[in-house]
Parts: C-alpha cells; sequence; structure tokens
C-alpha cells in the first residue's frame, strides 16, 4: 500500500506513476473531506471528492495542495464516471491545475476554517461574491469549494480572501477551559479579560480577535469581547453586574472557549 | 534633660490627644477623599473579603493569599489591648468611651484601606518572585525625593518597636497570665514562646501565614464564643449597657451631675484611644503584611484592611466592652487587669479568658516579628534576617521572665513615632489612593510603578 501527502506528489503525477500498475482505489483524506479515486485497465476510472463526483471532483482534487493519501490495490471503484484514456484526463488536469495556480490568496491548507475578514471600512461586492461570502463564511476552505462549479467557486472565493472579506484561519478546536472569575468594577459589561498568555494562543488559533463564551456552574450563558491582561492566569475577568447576571460571583468556576 | 525623661516628654505626645486628632485628620482625609469607601463600598467590600475566603489565589505577584495577609496583619493586631486596653478604656472614660472608639473605628477603615492599597502598589518584586514591602516602601518610593528618607525612618522605629510592643511586652503579659489562671512557671513561657516563635519565623513569611491561617481565625472564634455565652449570663443588662454607652457618649447624664463636658472629653479621649491604637491604622505596621498578598489590584487588599479594623475593633473590642459593661465591673474595679479577671463569671470563664489572652498576644509576637525583620532588611539587607530573629528570640524568652521597663517605654515611644512619618505619608499620596480606587472601579488594570 502506497501512502503519502500530496504536497510532496501532487495528483498529476501520482496517477501518472500508478495508473499503469494493478488497479485499486487512491483514498485522500483532509478535514472537512473525503476523497475516492478509482483506476483500472491503466487509465482513471471513478473520482468522488465529498458531493463531487466524475471530472468536478478531479478538478477540485487537481488543486488540493495537501491532503494525505493511501492507494490500496485491487479494491474496486463502485462505478465508472471518469472518461478518457490516462494521457487525457493527464492532459486536462494539467490545464486545471494551471488554473489553480493562478489562485494566488487560498491558502495552502485548505482545512483551514473561513472567517469574516478583520477588514474595516467599506467594501464593494458583486452580487455573486455576496452570495459566496454568505455561504462559504464559516465553513472550512475544502467544504466551501467542493460545490458544483468548483473553479469558479475558487476563483470568488480567492477574490474574497484577496478583497479581506474572508479570513482563512487555523480551524483549531479549542477546548474549554475552567477559568476562576474574578468580578471588575466599571461601565463595561461586555468586555472580558482573560490572562495576555491565554489570550495570545486563543488569538492565534481564532486568527484575530475573538468573543468568550463564558458557562457559569448554574448552566447560564453569555458572551464577551476578549481583552489581554497581565498576571491573571486562570482567571476570568468579568464585570460584576454581568457576572451576577450569570448568576456567579467571586471565585466561581467559568467554563470559558473562545469563538469568532 | 535626660534620655528617660526625654523618653517620657516624647511618650505623652506620641499617645496624647495631639497625636489623637493628627490620626482622626488624616482617616477623615482619607475617607473623604476615597468617596467614603468603606461605607459607600460596604456590599463590594463584603464580597471581596469576606465572601472569597474559600478562594484560592491565583496568579498575581505575591507571596500569600490576601486572606492570609489579613490574618497576619490581624494577629499583630488582635492583642492585649483588645481585652486589657478596652478594659482600660472603659475604665478611664466611661460607658461613652466605646461609642467613640466606634467612630474612631470607622475612620480607622479609611486609613487602614490606605496603607493596605499603597503597600502592595509600592511594593518590590525580586527575582526568586519573592515581595517585600510596607510602610517604609511606600514612604521612599512615593514620597517626593525630598521626603524619602521618611521610609528609612519609619523601618528604624519599626524594627526597634517589634522588640517592645511586638515582644516584651506580649511576652511578659502571656507569662503573667497563663502564671495566675494555671501556675506556669514564667520561664517555661518564655522558653516555649521564643522557641515556637523562632520556629515559625524561620520558614519566612509562607510559614508565618500558615500559622496566623489557623489560629488567628480559631482565637478570634474562640473569643467570641466565649463571649456569646459570658454576655447570655448578663441578657437583662445588655440594653441598659447600650443605653450607657449612648447616654455617656455625648456626657449626657454626667452633664446632669454638672460635670458633662469634662466626662465627655474623658470619653472621647479614652475612645477614641482605643479606637485608633487597637487596630494600628495609622502606625503604618499592617501594610507589611498586606504587602504579601497575591492580588491584581492593591485596592482588592484595601478591602482587607477595612475588614482587619472591623474585625478588631468592631467586632473584638465591641464584645469585650460589652462583657465588662454588661458584668457591671467597671463600677467598682480598681485597675483593667481586676476588672478583666473580675468581667468573667463563667465556670472556668477567668481561665478560658487566660488562654484567649495568651493566643492573642502570641500571635503578635509572631506577626510583629516579621514585620520587625521585614523593616530591618530594608534597611540592612536580607543577611539581617537571621540574627534579627535569633536576637527576637532571646527578647521573647528573656520578655517573659519580666523587667525591662526602661526599654519597653523607649520601644513604646518609638512604636507610637511610628505613626508620624506614616500619617505624613498618607497625607501626601492621599490623592494617589484616590486615583487607584477610581482606577479599579472603572475596570482599569492597574500598573506599578517603576521600579
Amino acid at each position: 500500500m502506497l501512502e503519502g501527502n500530496l504536497s510532496d506528489l501532487p495528483l498529476p503525477s501520482l496517477l501518472q506513476s500508478l495508473a499503469p500498475g494493478k488497479g485499486g482505489l487512491l483514498h485522500i483524506e483532509l478535514p472537512g473531506l473525503e476523497a475516492r479515486v478509482g483506476l483500472g485497465g491503466g487509465r482513471v476510472v471513478y473520482a468522488e471528492a465529498g458531493p463531487l463526483k466524475g471530472e468536478e471532483a478531479l478538478t477540485l482534487l487537481a488543486g488540493l495542495p495537501r491532503g494525505r493519501f493511501a492507494f490500496r490495490p485491487g479494491e474496486a471503484p463502485p462505478e465508472v464516471n471518469v472518461e478518457g484514456s490516462l494521457e487525457a484526463v493527464l492532459t486536462r488536469l494539467l490545464g486545471v491545475l494551471d488554473a489553480w495556480l493562478k489562485l494566488k490568496h487560498l491558502p495552502q491548507d485548505w482545512g483551514y476554517r473561513l472567517v469574516t475578514g478583520a477588514r474595516h471600512g467599506e467594501l464593494e461586492l458583486t452580487l455573486d461574491e455576496l452570495r459566496a461570502f454568505t455561504e462559504m463564511e464559516g465553513k472550512r476552505v475544502v467544504e466551501a469549494l467542493a460545490a458544483p462549479g468548483v473553479l469558479e467557486r475558487a476563483r470568488l472565493l480567492d477574490r474574497l480572501l484577496e478583497l479581506g472579506a474572508l479570513n482563512a484561519v487555523p480551524a483549531t478546536e479549542v477546548e474549554p477551559v475552567e477559568l476562576v472569575a474574578l468580578p471588575i468594577y466599571g461601565k463595561d459589561e461586555e468586555l472580558a479579560y482573560i490572562d495576555e498568555e491565554l489570550y495570545r494562543l486563543w488569538a492565534e488559533a481564532m486568527g484575530g480577535a475573538f468573543q468568550l463564551e463564558v458557562t457559569s456552574p448554574r448552566g447560564k450563558e453569555a458572551s464577551f469581547k476578549a481583552a489581554p491582561r497581565r498576571e491573571v492566569a486562570g482567571r476570568v475577568l468579568v464585570n460584576d453586574r454581568a457576572l451576577r447576571r450569570l448568576r456567579a460571583g467571586r471565585g466561581a468556576r467559568l467554563k470559558v472557549r473562545p469563538k469568532r | 534633660m535626660d534620655l528617660l525623661t526625654l523618653n517620657q516628654v516624647l511618650n505623652r505626645y506620641v499617645w496624647g490627644p495631639e497625636m489623637m486628632i493628627f490620626f482622626i485628620v488624616v482617616g477623615l482625609y482619607l475617607t473623604v477623599i476615597t468617596g467614603f469607601v468603606q461605607f459607600t463600598k460596604i456590599g463590594v467590600i463584603l464580597r471581596e473579603t469576606l465572601g472569597a475566603i474559600r478562594e484560592r489565589a491565583l496568579g498575581f505577584g505575591g507571596e500569600i493569599t490576601p486572606f492570609q495577609a489579613t490574618m497576619v496583619a490581624l494577629g499583630a493586631t488582635i492583642g492585649q489591648g483588645n481585652l486589657i486596653g478596652v478594659t482600660a478604656a472603659i475604665l478611664a472614660g466611661g460607658p461613652g468611651a466605646v461609642f467613640w472608639m466606634w467612630v474612631a473605628g470607622l475612620v480607622g477603615m479609611a486609613t487602614k484601606f490606605a496603607e493596605a492599597t499603597l503597600a502592595v502598589h509600592f511594593r518590590r518584586r525580586f527575582a526568586d518572585g519573592s515581595v517585600s514591602g510596607g510602610a517604609m516602601y511606600y514612604l521612599s518610593r512615593g514620597l517626593p525625593k525630598s521626603l524619602a528618607w521618611l521610609g528609612g525612618v519609619w523601618a528604624f522605629l519599626a524594627a526597634v518597636a517589634a522588640f517592645g510592643i511586638g515582644n516584651l511586652t506580649q511576652s511578659s503579659a502571656m507569662a503573667e497570665s497563663l502564671k495566675d489562671a494555671f501556675n506556669v512557671p514564667v520561664g517555661l513561657t518564655g522558653l516555649f514562646v521564643g522557641v515556637v516563635v523562632a520556629l515559625i519565623l524561620a520558614g519566612g513569611i509562607r510559614r508565618v501565614a500558615r500559622f496566623a491561617q489557623a489560629v488567628v481565625p480559631f482565637m478570634v472564634l474562640v473569643f467570641l464564643l466565649l463571649g456569646i455565652a459570658e454576655l447570655a449570663l448578663h441578657l437583662g443588662s445588655l440594653g441598659q449597657a447600650f443605653n450607657d454607652i449612648f447616654q455617656d457618649a455625648f456626657g449626657l447624664r454626667a452633664a446632669a451631675g454638672g460635670v458633662g463636658g469634662y466626662a465627655l472629653i474623658q470619653a472621647l479621649k479614652a475612645g477614641v484611644g482605643r479606637g485608633i491604637f487597637s487596630n494600628e491604622a495609622g502606625l503604618g505596621s499592617a501594610s507589611i503584611a498586606h504587602a504579601q498578598a497575591q492580588v491584581d489590584h492593591p485596592v482588592r487588599q484595601g478591602f482587607w484592611g477595612v475588614v482587619e479594623v472591623f474585625l478588631d475593633t468592631l467586632v473584638v473590642n465591641t464584645v469585650m466592652a460589652l462583657i465588662i459593661l454588661a458584668s457591671g465591673v467597671w463600677k467598682q474595679a480598681t485597675s483593667p487587669a481586676a476588672a478583666f479577671v473580675g468581667a468573667w463569671q463563667l465556670p472556668a470563664g477567668p481561665a478560658l479568658a487566660s488562654v484567649v489572652l495568651a493566643l492573642f498576644v502570641f500571635t503578635t509576637i509572631v506577626s510583629w516579628g516579621f514585620y520587625g525583620e521585614e523593616a530591618a532588611s530594608f534597611l540592612l539587607g536580607d543577611g539581617i534576617r537571621w540574627p534579627y530573629r535569633l536576637v527576637y528570640m532571646v527578647f521573647a524568652f528573656v520578655g517573659a521572665l519580666g523587667g525591662f521597663q526602661v526599654f519597653i517605654s523607649i520601644a513604646d515611644t518609638l512604636n507610637g513615632l511610628m505613626a508620624l512619618p506614616n500619617l505624613i505619608g498618607l497625607l501626601i499620596l492621599g490623592g494617589l489612593v484616590a486615583r487607584l480606587v477610581r482606577g479599579f472601579f472603572s475596570g482599569e488594570p492597574w500598573t506599578p510603578p517603576r521600579s
């Protein structure tokens, strides 16, 4: 069984080396996508990538910068949905690859999540861009692209990333941490502070400013704009009135997690 | 004028009415400039202190929890002054002294609040994570350069006074009390006190704090339980006791006899004196303990200063005063010590009261040992700590044997003199305290002063 990563061996090269041999299924995986490419009789006969099948699936997979693959010889493809000789398929894939290479703003990791950009000021979007923005925001890059019209969607996404309307950030799933409540006073009830070190870690994971989702021991929830403060490790500093609305007080153990 | 006469003159001034007025003026100034913090923020203060006792400190600078720091400070302030001293105030000024003691205590809350706040604000943090702070630091770091020497003066006074007010006087009182109640030889008490104090001080602030955290709440609780049981015996006289306090506070009863003005002044002097000196607000001593607390903002420790005065003056002193008044011994007692012993009418009451007194003075010896050590190390560096502890241990031993009246008298004057630089400093730094309070209640983070 051959295993590796598409970042080391791009799909056209991989297919070129595998197709002449024994048939089987090439499995490709990355967060948010499972794909299979079927080989048989010295040519590519089958492709599936998430909801995409056939040529559309191959188009998506050709642009994939990285993703773990494993070729399992002998596994039969469920059907034939790719037509043409190996040379014809490879030629088409190289053409598609050229199109992908022109999209300079797509991230190298398609497992990244798309979040609203931190760009300030007004932004003019076409109707298609606006539609794409609404549809793609919150999804992983690969999930946003894995739909009919892959290249057109990729162009729209590239443009949105270029404009700063969307940002691609590591899609780290941050587990909630338990922090001890410390009341602070003042008028701003929407701001909560965490230790600057934790703030830095979460800001990296979230790709910029973030909110704190706080759950009290009594199950009450609230969101606060997060801000860093020095030397408050293990604490979350919440406005006294907001803390009381959470039915909690000083010393309460609150579950806190970052969110965009 | 020889040294002893000079000492007598100074002693009259530093513990006299002029100094009391200075204490009250500074306390009132701090009360006003902080927006009457001890009254207007009472809910916050209670939630931040007594409401958070069980909470473990996390992070922050400092070596011990805010609660431990307060117990160390309370260990020092709650001593024989809360028992014999309160009794003496009633004998000298009548029941009305209790009212003025409360008033002085309420004013003193702002003073102690300012001391604890400034102690944290100006404390020094060292590379090994330890901290050091107190009046000597806020005076030397916070005052204008031309007055920074007051920090050194205060440290000298505290380092020497610790041997008197914190050591010889207390050790002697403990030995006398245990001798009278249980016939314990004074030498044995002295040996015990000397060795145990040395063992506790050897562990630094962490061991002092663990000791105070365990013993101080226990002794206060025992005293309160004993006091409540004693008061239950005089339940019928309690109403009369409160009536006496309020009637005598303004000399109303004496006025009927034609000596109202004199009685009022006596009540004022005795009560205010006890309300000021019992909780040490204004001396600056407790700031050394508060500086060690793990807090994110100085004002949060300031709240503990308010609670410290509350527990010392408004709780412990009041219970003692009510026992003296309700028992009626104050009317015919010849001396404070006799009145104190005579007030306990529970079976084994005097013996238990002696144990409480012994605990009160023992914690005072430990806490003042730490204060003196910190003050000495401020002047002479860390190398002085062990020599200071050993000398302190020897004093604790010999103090139990009695004598040393001249040294005790001089140390008492130096103790009173500590208030002078401290109160001057508090007056000058009052504006900073007010800014810290405003910042805290606006949600602003604390920015320590640059070294």
